[in-house]
């Protein structure tokens, strides 16, 4: 079976380089983009399994970027999980009123995000 | 006998006896023939009997004298044993005040005039006598007698009452201010006798250092007495001999002449610089106390038993923008909030209810204020009102918000690079990317427990910037305690065996879900148990507890470590607090966290406390409060209902029933049936894909009830459709039994109701009805 594909749509490039280790030890193929923009003309491009999105980023918000990916019929599927800094409340509802599959925070713990992403991941029963 | 009622004694008793007795008269004549004369005359007179004593001699007249009962004396001044004027004296001082008639032979003696001035009534020239004269002068002496004692009494009364007035100063004057009367009253109070100011000008005693005003103002209350012919009263300031200022109250009344023209002033004064002292004393402190009350920049008023205001500072017009006439007396949940009953939260009322005199804080416009109430208690010690002081804080809150929000802000910006590092030394400590030696694994696991600790304490910050702003949400959902508390302790395990202390649990089975924000319960477990490691020595022991006491659970952290003093108690829970248990490997903490638990569990409508012994070890205690799931839902309800209100979106209800739940449980157990009940409930929550949406029980867990927000009618039929097939199949699967009748209904905000009670009728009603017309097609 191929190796499932993760976007990264974030603008640290440090941590985008570390979340990227962290997923490719864990056996997954990951692709980055450092803003919204790009982000969204990568998932059209890619069509990724899965989506991990920050929400502070120059060019396009990510709630913009959650809300494009969720309006077009390309890639509506495609899972978004949220791995921001900033997790208030009124995030994390607009998220999952967005489509949002999953919202994590920074600092994240390794395990949750694996487990996240392996539940995203898996076929609808 | 006072002498007011002598004078009318006296007076009764001459009138009485002048028409109706005898009027007896003494003669005191050497010639026998003029006696014999006197007494034919008297004898001849109608109506009025008199009785006639005669003496030869002035020994045998005073003899008769000194036996009283006489009315008048008729004298003559030459008598064998005394002449001339001496005769008169003589009798006169015998005479107690008797009325004298001398007798004399020609018109001009000069003895008999003599003796008219020195106090005989009259004098008879005795060939001029005739019974008509003689009668006529006995009587108008008799009366004028009468008339002048009565004056003299009068006088004397009077006199009495000015000399005995020691403590009055009455003095009469002039119409120029010229002082003709002195009394006793003037002498003790200004010091001059009678003698020494008699004379001389009233304005010689006045204070001399009063302005020309006030000097003219004395000159015109002379001028108004003369010129309106009335009496006045006024305060002047007057000079003693000593020269010691006095204030004196003054009466000043005009005396007339018979003319009616005003020809002095009496003046009745009275010292009143004691008086006039205590008043300035008193106005001075009241103005002192004004000045003061004002000046204080808090707003304050007194508010008496029944919340009226009885008193406010200039700072407290300044804020209602009303003069105080407009606020005194008004009551203050009328005047000030417009409610009829004291305001939600009232401090007055606290202060009122427990005499507590916590603070709040409130917002009102643009400005914060905190408001405490003092007690007001009086001499016996009850409660008679409060002292209510607003402090304006509006820029205290200000600088307070700028701190959290720049706490708030800083945290977030630490956290990205905080979790780069923690996921890079993550990722080279696990050996990802390349094999490590022991000294560089040990000094990566020491770099990344301090990267922990960094991360805790930001996120301790950030907790607590979210309290201080009033935006700590819960996350509620139902709970299973224990399973938390295992997932709390597993956390723990390995730290625990490394630090030789012994984790123990005494938890309850079986209890029963709760809803609660798990993250935050999670949280404040975790820091009590962090607490407990960090306190406690090796071999020490950490016993969890959690109880179910039906109305909550109760969860405590028992730890046999260090304790905390007496002194650090009270203010535990407080922010910063960090109270002197030393500090073990775990090292400090923000001294935030007991104060974020605190926080976390009084959001949750529970309690947390401490026990504690030096040396013995420490308890920390918390209950959460169980919702009913009548609760429960309708909490999920208006919240949801909230939401679909601002969003303007529509909010669907999927209720999911037994129809035949009764039969059921005569049939099988009440428990059998509940517990499908709960695993339709798990399946249901299983089966919905969005994080949003909530399952919930009702109606003591008969109605199982998906909410989806944002979903319309339309689309909450294929949600409807679904949970049915997926009940259907795991029935196959769980091997149900087969008669359960499932019903499935949807109700949809704004399309079916608009407002909660509605709703939750519709839930209820919409099922018996179809229940009703499903029996009726059955039937």
């Amino acid at each position: 079976m191929d190796k499932k594909r993760i976007l990264i749509i974030d603008d640290e490039p440090d941590f985008v380089r570390v979340v990227q280790l962290r997923l490719e030890a864990a056996g997954y193929e990951v692709l980055v983009a450092f803003d919204g923009m790009q982000g969204v003309s990568f998932a059209h491009k890619e069509k990724p399994d899965a989506i991990i999105l920050d929400i502070m980023m120059p060019a396009m918000h990510g709630h913009r970027v959650c809300e494009t990916l969720k309006k077009s019929s390309k890639t509506w599927t495609i899972p978004i999980i949220y791995l921001t800094a900033k997790g208030s409340k009124e995030d994390e509802d607009l998220a999952y009123k967005l489509g949002a599959e999953h919202f994590l925070t920074k600092p994240y713990d390794p395990q949750a995000l694996l487990a996240v992403i392996k539940k995203a991941l898996e076929p609808e029963a | 006998m006072t002498t007011a009622t002598r004078i009318e004694h006296r007076a009764s008793i001459s009138k009485n006896r002048l028409p109706s007795e005898s009027i007896r008269v003494l003669l005191i004549e050497d010639n026998p023939g003029y006696s014999e004369i006197i007494r034919i005359m008297l004898d001849k007179i109608q109506g009025t009997r008199f009785e006639l004593v005669c003496a030869k001699r002035l020994s045998e007249g005073l003899h008769h004298l000194g036996q009283n009962g006489m009315d008048i004396i008729l004298l003559d001044l030459k008598l064998p044993d005394s002449q001339g004027i001496k005769t008169f004296d003589m009798v006169y001082a015998q005479a107690k005040g008797l009325p004298i008639v001398i007798l004399t032979v020609t018109d001009n003696d000069e003895f008999a005039l003599e003796a008219v001035q020195r106090g005989a009534q009259d004098y008879l020239v005795k060939e001029q006598v005739d019974a008509k004269t003689l009668v006529h002068a006995i009587r108008y002496a008799i009366e004028r007698k009468r008339v002048e004692e009565t004056l003299r009494e009068t006088n004397l009364f009077l006199q009495n009452i000015l000399e005995s007035s020691d403590a009055i100063s009455i003095l009469y004057t002039d119409c120029e201010g010229t002082i003709l009367y002195w009394n006793t009253g003037a002498e003790n109070i200004f010091g001059y006798t009678a003698e020494e100011i008699i004379g001389r000008h009233t304005a010689d005693i006045l204070y001399p250092q009063d302005d020309a005003e006030t000097k003219q103002s004395i000159e015109e209350v002379k001028s108004f007495i003369v010129n309106n012919r009335q009496g006045t009263s006024c305060e002047v300031r007057e000079v003693t001999k000593d020269g010691r200022t006095l204030w004196i109250n003054l009466h000043l009344t005009p005396r007339f002449d018979d003319h009616g023209q005003v020809i002095g002033i009496l003046g009745i004064g009275q010292d009143i610089t004691e008086r006039k002292r205590m008043e300035e004393m008193l106005l001075n402190a009241a103005q002192e106390w004004r000045a003061t009350f004002d000046a204080i920049s808090d707003v304050v008023c007194l508010v008496d038993s029944e919340r009226r205001i009885i008193r406010c500072n200039k700072a407290m017009t300044n804020l209602l923008e009303k003069p105080f006439a407009d606020i005194i007396g008004q009551s203050c949940c009328g005047f000030i909030h417009g409610t009829e009953k004291p305001i939600e939260g009232c401090p007055f009322e606290r202060m009122r209810d427990n005499l507590s005199t916590e603070a709040i804080v409130v917002q009102r416009g643009d400005q914060w204020f905190r408001i405490s109430v003092d007690p007001l208690l009086n001499e016996e010690g009850n409660l008679i009102g409060g002292v209510h002081i607003m402090t304006d804080i509006t820029k205290e809150h200000e600088i307070d918000k700028m701190k959290t929000e720049l706490i708030s802000n800083v945290s977030h910006e630490l956290r990205t690079p905080l979790s780069t590092i923690q996921e890079g030394i993550a990722l080279v400590s696990e050996g990802s990317l390349g094999p490590l030696h022991a000294d560089q694994r040990d000094m990566l696991t020491r770099v990344k427990n301090n990267i922990e600790r960094l991360s805790r304490l930001i996120n301790d910050l950030l907790d607590m910037s979210k309290i201080e702003a009033g935006r700590m949400a819960l996350k509620k959902s139902s709970v299973n305690i224990s399973t938390l508390v295992e997932e709390v302790l597993s956390s723990f395990r390995d730290q625990a065996e490394n630090k030789k202390i012994t984790l123990i649990t005494h938890i309850h089975n079986d209890i029963l879900p709760l809803y609660i924000d798990g993250d935050k319960i999670n949280q404040v477990l975790t820091n009590l148990i962090a607490n407990s490691l960090k306190f406690t020595a090796a071999q020490g022991r950490i016993t969890i507890g959690v109880k179910d006491k039906g109305t909550g659970v109760e969860i405590s952290v028992a730890d046999t470590g260090i304790g905390i003093a007496p002194k650090h108690m009270p203010g535990l829970f407080d922010r910063f607090s960090q109270f002197n248990r030393e500090y073990g490997p775990g090292g400090r903490g923000t001294g935030l966290g007991l104060a974020i638990s605190k926080e976390i569990i009084d959001r949750h409508g529970g309690r947390i406390w401490a026990e504690s012994e030096v040396g013995k070890g420490s308890t920390f205690t918390f209950c959460v409060p169980r919702m009913t799931e009548e609760e429960m839902f309708r909490e999920y309800l208006n919240n949801g209902l909230r939401e679909a209100q601002e969003k303007e979106c529509p909010l669907s209800l999927v209720v999911i029933r037994i129809k035949n739940i009764e039969k059921l449980i005569k049939t099988y157990t009440n428990t059998q049936v509940f517990t499908i009940l709960r695993e339709i409930e798990g399946l249901i929550g299983r089966t919905l894909r969005r994080k949003t949406d909530i399952v919930s029980r009702y109606k003591y867990g008969e109605l199982i009830i998906a909410l989806l927000m944002d979903t319309a009618k339309k689309d909450a039929e294929f949600v409807k459709e679904r949970i049915r097939q997926e009940i259907e199949a795991e029935m196959q699967i769980k091997g149900w039994p087969r008669d359960i009748e499932l019903f499935l209904d949807i109700v949809t905000y704004p399309n079916d109701a608009v407002d909660e009670k509605d709703l939750i009728n519709k839930v209820a009603m919409g099922l018996w009805m179809e229940e009703g017309a499903e029996g009726g097609k059955d039937g």
